[in-house]
């Protein structure tokens, strides 16, 4: 599944939020570009517990994941997860990117 | 020469105070305060506080404190940076009077949460993280982060959870000696590797507690007290997306290279420090952005004994956010606290000859950070 980004027309800097000044050089026009959501596992951990709206999904893992284009995106599991695994988004829910294992 | 100097200082007990609002904290540490700086003209007061609204239905805080301490139609205000608005509070007060606009103020910062629910108290804590990011979405927490940093810390380092273990002992062995603090019973490294799982690899003792307290300083223009010489503060990314080395705050790291230009020091020249140890793991990092070790290398001050007393700097002497407790309005102030006693002499786990100390305090996923250098005035022996 793919996910979208922001890039700065003016740098090529590039975001997962919309940004409006661009942190990298300060212009103000981007456009939006599509990454293939398949990356690997920057760090993770094991919520245990959780704030109350996640309670039903713990144990569930956080892990943020580094594309091979560069950017770098926060999402949740269910599986058990390693540094160095390779991911791919599977699902959009609730405004979170929701990764699966490779394979 | 007329300094910025801490003429009195105040703070109450640490932990479960079911008796006492939050106004009433604050007043308790802003009357020890006053007092012992002999009833001041007080120009200002500013107010460190995070969920006075949300938590204690509570606002007006400067107005509370000024109207009910008589300290007539002067102005205040309430500053908020999560864990850090103790810290920025005291920042602002340096600032004011170092620019002359006031002469004496009064600084308190305070927290009420042990009454509320846990989950409504974690709901409120999670404030501090951008509610709009695909991160809260995910699931993230503010221990959900700092145990995202752990787990690349120990893949890129040699450190385990042994070394976030040895944090937690550290501060609460400092904390046994202090009375205002809210755990001060002993713990063994066992219990602490063997406790429950919050957020993997962080269990409960690497996590700091749920916490009520105040605590107030009075700051002022003049050659008596403690001496300010250097106060900064910086910012830094509010996602973990987004940073550019998930293992450095910046925040921290730029307020405390601030703060030694200012002072005309670097880490070398501090004899203590209380530093935000709101998880174990943060004094790790905090090591590093504060230029006590290299980067990745804060792990190796814990096996040489370089943070505890007979070390090189002790670090949290108080016992820390993690054993002393958290009430996060006030934690900024309670480490000058600390600090101020260590430089007086007459600190619980006093460090002998302390002459210069440093506070960081940091607010948010690493969002917020400052850093204050003081000196009692003495020189070196
Ligand atoms: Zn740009």
């Amino acid at each position: 599944m793919k996910l979208s980004v922001h890039v700065c027309e003016e740098c090529g800097h590039t975001s997962i939020p919309a940004r409006l000044i661009c942190p990298s050089c300060r212009a103000v026009d981007f456009r939006e570009e599509e990454r293939e959501g398949k990356g690997t596992v920057y760090t993770f951990t094991k919520i245990n517990i959780s704030s109350v709206e996640f309670k039903h999904l713990t144990p569930y893992y956080v892990v943020i994941v580094d594309l091979p284009t560069g950017e770098r995106v926060t999402g949740r599991m269910a599986e058990e997860v390693q540094i160095n695994d390779v991911v791919e988004l599977a699902a959009m829910e609730q405004g979170a990117y929701i990764f699966k294992k490779c394979g | 020469m007329n300094h910025v100097t801490v003429i009195g200082t105040g703070i109450t007990q640490f932990g479960t105070l079911k008796e006492q609002s939050l106004k009433q904290l604050l007043l308790d540490a802003s009357f020890q305060a006053l007092k012992e700086a002999g009833f001041p003209k007080v120009d200002a007061v500013f107010i460190g506080n995070f969920m006075s609204g949300s938590l204690a239905n509570q606002e007006i805080l400067g107005s509370l404190i000024a109207h009910d301490l008589g300290l007539g139609p002067i102005p205040t205000a309430k500053m908020e940076g999560a864990c850090a608005s103790g810290g920025i509070a005291f920042r602002h007060a340096c600032e004011m009077i170092e620019a002359g606009v006031y002469n004496t103020v009064l600084v308190a910062g305070g927290e009420k949460m042990k009454h509320a629910g846990t989950d409504v108290v974690t709901s409120a804590i999670n404030a501090a993280m951008d509610t709009d990011s695909n991160e809260k979405a995910a699931g993230l927490s503010f221990p959900g982060f700092f145990g995202l940093l752990a787990n690349r810390y120990f893949y890129e380092t040699e450190a385990t959870k042994k070394h976030l273990a040895m944090v937690a002992l550290k501060n609460r062995n400092y904390a046994l000696n202090n009375p205002m603090a809210q755990y001060r019973d002993p713990v063994t490294l066992e219990e602490i590797l063997n406790a429950r799982m919050i957020t993997e690899p962080l269990g409960l003792f690497d996590c700091s507690p749920i916490t009520d307290g105040a605590a107030a300083v009075v700051l002022s223009r003049g050659q008596s007290g403690i001496r300010v010489i250097a106060s900064s503060q910086a910012s830094g990314p509010t996602q973990a997306q987004e940073a550019d080395d998930l293992l450095t705050f910046i925040a921290t790291k730029t307020s405390a290279d601030l703060a030694y230009a200012q002072a005309g020091l670097g880490p070398e020249d501090i004899d203590v420090i209380e530093l935000h140890d709101c998880f174990s793991m943060t004094e790790i990092l905090a090591y590093e952005a504060l230029g006590l070790a290299k980067v990745r290398e804060g792990w190796k001050l814990l096996e040489n004994g370089d943070t505890r007393h007979g070390g090189r700097i002790p670090v949290n002497t108080s016992g820390g956010l993690l054993s002393k407790g958290h009430p996060i309005g006030a934690t900024g102030l309670a480490q000058i606290y600390q600090i101020v006693e260590q430089l007086r002499g007459t600190a619980c786990n006093q460090v002998d000859g302390a002459r210069i100390g440093l506070a960081q305090n940091l607010g948010g996923t690493g969002s917020y950070s400052t850093v204050h250098i003081f000196t009692n005035g003495r020189s070196a022996e």
